[in-house]
């Protein structure tokens, strides 16, 4: 039986290929993970964003289209229901605020971004006066 | 031996990945204290067609605002304007500065943007001088049923 030598390697010369593979490899979990991260929160302003347009159309509180209602504002039943994390509010130009849709749950705003919107819009008061006002929407996102 | 190799070639290679593993963690906190940003940022870029249309949405709100003093949409106070090519707009023996009454309602509808509007000669703007992001324009009759043209630029 014939003797094997081995020849002892430094445990430098495998741990920097091995240290430069891992690097590269978490940097790019890193990168999909943020990409996917960034995908959802795109989404999810987005479908903020369309609801918001539909708020301005929706026949519950609107006279017509971007034109609120005074009268259907002020029911005491709430009408809008959604599931989206977004807060939408209603300020005139006296500086009244209406708050339409509050979040279920509040994010932990330490971690996220807010995103804030403005649909400029009216409102029509009882006596027929129209007045200017915005919808302001907050959604969060990463 | 070939198997002991084996072994010791696990055992360095399990080393290896939980000191690179500790070395990037601690690496990625730190630059989350020292820096307050991760080591990859991926920036939220919303296309143009996304945003909401808030320029039309603010034209089209402006035009049906009613003027407090005179009871008129902005609308009719613009055909009156269009006609007599000023700035002020004389209704019912009350006057009003569609300069300051425009630039109050826009604060309104768009906060902290800056707008020009453009209609018959008449130009009405709370800056000089910007480079607009967005517009929007309708027509609108004066009062001798001419048509005129609104253009509302934002930036």
């Amino acid at each position: 039986m014939k003797g094997q030598i081995k020849i002892p390697q430094k445990v430098i010369s495998h741990l920097i290929p091995a240290i430069l593979i891992m690097v590269v490899v978490v940097l790019l979990l890193s990168l999909y993970y943020s990409y996917r991260v960034a995908s959802e929160s795109r989404e999810e302003v987005r479908s903020a964003i369309d609801y918001a347009e539909s708020l301005l159309n929706d026949d519950c509180i609107v006279e017509e289209r971007g034109i609120f209602s005074e009268e259907k504002l002020e029911r005491k039943e709430p009408c809008i229901k959604t599931d989206l994390t977004i807060l939408a509010s209603l300020i005139d130009e006296d500086g009244n605020k209406r708050v339409l849709v509050v979040p279920q749950v509040f994010p932990y705003r330490g971690v996220q971004r807010q995103f804030k919107f403005n649909f400029p819009c009216n409102i029509k008061t009882r006596d027929g006066v129209v007045k200017a006002a915005r919808l302001e929407v907050i959604v969060w996102g990463v | 031996m070939g198997r002991v190799g084996a072994v010791e070639d696990v055992i360095m290679f399990v080393l290896v990945m939980f000191i690179t593993i500790m070395t990037l963690f601690v690496f990625l906190v730190m630059h989350k204290i020292l820096f307050g940003s991760d080591v990859v940022v991926i920036n939220i870029v919303f296309k143009q067609k996304y945003y909401p249309l808030a320029t039309q949405h603010a034209l089209l709100a402006l035009l049906r605002t009613t003027d407090r003093e005179t009871g008129k949409s902005f609308r009719d106070l613009f055909a009156i304007a269009c006609e007599t090519k000023s700035k002020n707009v004389v209704v019912n023996g009350k006057t009003v500065n569609l300069d300051r009454e425009v630039t109050r309602v826009m604060e309104v509808l768009l906060p902290r943007k800056y707008f020009k509007l453009r209609f018959c000669d008449i130009e009405i703007s709370n800056k000089a001088e910007f480079k607009p992001s967005d517009f929007a324009s309708t027509e609108i009759l004066s009062e001798n049923l001419r048509k005129g043209m609104v253009l509302l630029e934002t930036g």
